[in-house]
């Protein structure tokens, strides 16, 4: 079983196999933005990319600047095989959890009373 | 390129983040932060909200700089107090008479609390403590901001005053909504007195020792006895914030308390008005 991912980790991960060659810091919070459709603090989205360094699942390179960020460098960062193979169990494991339920669920809602 | 490329956001925020960052990070995610301020935020807010999203990434990445977790903070808050007390009992040991005791004990206490307690394990823990973080932070600010407004005179300084005070009841509430615990509430008031009272006891501290050794600065405090010495001078005013800084470290957090425990409650029936009767949710402690 390989590392066991978190929905942001995997959310960071995802966004990376989609910006392929543009995931730097900047391209991959825009895009974990759109899909978790919140505001995310771009301090998370760094720590998070340092903790998935850390635990070998990418890794970075440093490329040029653009003007609009006065040229101060970029990381860009791509998938190990690590990565592929704990993305990989993080959707089998849900898949496996969800299997036979129908989605989204109806009429289960718990109410407590007093 | 639009003129958006060219708007710089506060000089000082973004000089402060560079500091804050590991030298090998400082260029790229500085250059994250700066292309994100300019080609969306700065466009989609104005440049007042955006300056503020930006002050706001960067308090961000200072309270997540690496191994500064709440623990360390709380930490290097308590001690930086305590050797600022040991500093004014050595220089002035007249100021600290029969408060040694009850300050040290307290102390001990704080810090055994911040050691064993700040480390969260479950989820509700983890928000309890993310609430009180955020609004001990923005108590301590607005009262640190309203009385040094008030001691330079500016008449408004009551408003950022009375928003902090007002701050702990809304902490208990929110934290009672969300976990639907009264005792939430009263955790969320503890971190939030313990943080503010940190904050306002270095700040004051900070005002007095400045008070104190250049004079004319508005705020003052004047010894009783008339013509009075230097020395006489400086302890009128690092007594004056002394005790005022220890006020808020220990009083400010049961008071902090009792507001948490108050708002938690009144939050949870608050929330409970206009559910019909098979839908009241039980209020917890």
């Amino acid at each position: 079983m390989a590392e066991t991912l978190g929905t942001f980790e995997q959310a960071v991960l995802l966004a990376i196999v989609r910006l392929r060659d543009d995931a730097y810091g900047r391209g991959i919070l825009r895009e974990v933005q759109e899909r978790l459709q919140r505001e995310i603090a771009a301090g998370a989205i760094h720590a998070t990319l340092e903790r998935l360094e850390g635990k070998g699942l990418i890794r970075s390179r440093l490329g040029v600047g653009t003007p609009i960020r006065d040229g101060r460098a970029r990381r860009f960062y791509r998938l190990e095989p690590a990565g592929i193979e704990a993305l990989n169990d993080a959707r089998a494991i849900v898949n496996d959890i969800w299997q036979g339920i129908r989605w989204p669920l109806k009429g289960f809602v718990w109410v407590e009373t007093t | 390129m639009g003129g958006n490329d060219l708007a710089r956001p506060p000089r000082w925020a973004d000089a402060l983040l560079r500091m804050c960052l590991r030298p090998q990070d400082a260029e790229t995610q500085s250059g994250d932060l700066l292309e994100a301020y300019r080609d969306s935020i700065l466009p989609d807010r104005g440049r007042r909200r955006a300056d503020l999203w930006f002050v706001q990434q960067t308090a961000g990445y200072i309270l997540r700089a690496k191994g500064m977790t709440l623990r360390n903070w709380l930490v290097a808050g308590l001690a930086l107090c305590a050797l600022t007390i040991a500093f004014t009992v050595l220089r002035y040991p007249g100021l600290f008479n029969g408060w040694v005791a009850p300050v040290s004990a307290g102390f001990l206490f704080y810090a055994y609390v911040a050691v064993i307690h700040s480390h969260p394990a479950t989820a509700e823990a983890t928000t309890v403590l993310r609430l009180g973080s955020t609004y001990g932070i923005a108590v301590g600010l607005l009262m640190m901001g309203g009385n040094l407004f008030l001691n330079f005179g500016v008449g408004t300084g009551w408003l950022p005053v009375i928003c902090a005070l007002l701050l702990p009841f809304v902490a208990g509430a929110h934290a009672g909504v969300k976990i639907w615990r009264v005792s939430a509430g009263i955790r969320v008031g503890f971190w939030s007195g313990l943080i503010s009272g940190l904050i306002m006891f270095l700040g004051l501290m900070a005002y007095g020792y400045i008070l104190a050794f250049i004079p004319g600065i508005p705020g003052a405090e004047f010894p009783k006895n008339q013509p009075y010495t230097a020395i006489e001078y400086q302890i009128a005013n690092v007594g004056d914030t002394l005790g005022g800084g220890l006020f808020f470290l220990f009083f400010g957090c049961v008071l902090s308390v009792i507001a948490g425990a108050v708002g938690g409650l009144a939050g949870l029936l608050l929330a409970r008005t206009g559910r019909g009767p098979g839908k009241i949710r039980r209020i917890l402690w």
